[in-house]
């Protein structure tokens, strides 16, 4: 799942994705509440949940932290199965503070690339198959 | 005189001495509160050029942190025209898309450099820093830089000292890799670092390199001042604005001593 308040970025993103070949299927929104409405939409189904979410740390209205903050509430039960990346336009110092204390191991500066897909499923999913 | 006239002598000595004493009163009270009107203008003043300070300083910081997001798009999207539709733009197009590529290169890196520029100082921890540790730790940051100039290190003892760890890192590093850098053709860098201690802390980074001419060492603090074409040297002319922002941070001094064609030493103050 992509969450970035920029279309062409998601759009760039997807393209990424797709080329890694890691994905069976990738969703964007433009915003926190957008991913968090459809993350409970998901959930009330017990349909198959995103895996591994990316998440814009600087948005409007939600942004990448309160998101996080929502999510790691509302869906504590799924938590373990998915794997969420801060994506940052540049490395902030402060940010990279706030993502440690917040105990987010993935901060990834933009854009993806398709080796740090590859890279990401190595560390995350491949032991999963 | 008699008694009676000895005392209203005395009297009248006395009324004088008083009014004197209330004049002196009156003039100074007067004086007191000029300098005091004095001190609360400039008061006003110093808040004044505070708040646009923090102001310039809050619009660099955002501004070059704005620019990069749209700046990331345009460069995905080159990269991915580039690599998908290679063999269909022709030479003409190509060479188009080498130009904006380059172009929207050159300016991801002012704009990061700036960000950087306008990021020293926020952070507000002081610390106790071994200049030779830093040293060290640079010298291995830039170990692929050094072995591929050839480049030899001379680092002699480096005191302890109280500053801000991230920009005294920023400061070396930068006078380093200028030192290897602008090095004279045929000859491999020679860099050596020492400190000197009077009432401050004098550090030397001196080089074996080009030199810098004497009309031109004016400028080269200026933010994104360059001598050379960027085809020459790359680079966008912040490295030694950082250092003077970064040594004025520590209430120190930066200057340069230099003969072009006959290497450069670069000299800053750091209060012991």
């Amino acid at each position: 799942m992509l969450i970035d308040d920029s279309i062409p970025i998601n759009y760039f993103h997807k393209i990424i994705v797709k080329k890694s070949g890691i994905a069976l299927s990738c969703i964007a929104v433009n915003n926190g509440q957008e991913a968090l409405d459809y993350l409970q939409i998901k959930q009330d189904a017990q349909e198959r949940f995103p895996e591994l979410i990316f998440v814009d740390i600087n948005m409007p209205v939600i942004n990448g932290w309160e998101f996080l903050e929502k999510f790691r509430a509302k869906h504590k039960s799924i938590l373990k199965e998915v794997v969420t990346v801060m994506l940052t336009t540049s490395i902030n110092p402060d940010d990279r503070e706030k993502a440690k204390k917040l105990n987010v191991p993935n901060y990834l500066p933009k854009p993806l690339t398709v080796q740090v897909l590859k890279d990401l499923y190595d560390s995350y999913y491949k032991a999963r198959l | 005189m008699n008694n009676n006239e000895k005392n209203i002598l005395k009297l009248k000595k006395a009324e004088w001495k008083i009014r004197i004493l209330e004049d002196m009163v009156e003039s100074r009270t007067r004086n007191l509160y000029s300098a005091n009107l004095d001190l609360q203008q400039r008061n006003d003043a110093l808040q004044e050029v505070i708040i646009k300070n923090t102001e310039l300083e809050q619009f660099a910081y955002v501004a070059s942190h704005d620019l990069q997001e749209p700046l990331i798009t345009i460069n995905s999207f080159i990269d991915l025209l580039g690599q998908e539709y290679k063999g269909q733009l022709g030479e003409q197009g190509n060479q188009y898309l080498k130009f904006i590529a380059d172009s929207s290169k050159g300016l991801s890196d002012v704009v990061s450099d700036l960000l950087h520029y306008s990021r020293i100082g926020t952070n507000r921890e002081m610390t106790t820093i071994d200049c030779n540790k830093l040293i060290a730790s640079i010298e291995s940051d830039l170990s692929a830089t050094i072995a591929k100039s050839k480049a030899t290190i001379d680092v002699n003892p480096l005191p302890e000292i109280k500053g801000f760890k991230t920009e005294l890192r920023l400061l070396f590093q930068n006078l380093i890799s200028n030192a290897i850098k602008f090095c004279a053709e045929g000859t491999p860098p020679h860099i050596i670092i020492s400190a000197e201690k009077g009432n401050n802390w004098t550090f030397s980074v001196q080089d074996n390199g080009i030199g810098i001419a004497r009309e031109d060492q004016g400028e080269i603090f200026t933010i994104f001042q360059r001598l050379h074409s960027k085809n020459d040297y790359e680079g966008t002319g912040i490295g030694l604005a950082q250092c003077k922002k970064i040594v004025h941070l520590h209430e120190g001094e930066i200057w340069i001593n230099s003969t072009q064609g006959q290497g450069s030493t670069f000299c800053f103050s750091i209060p012991a």
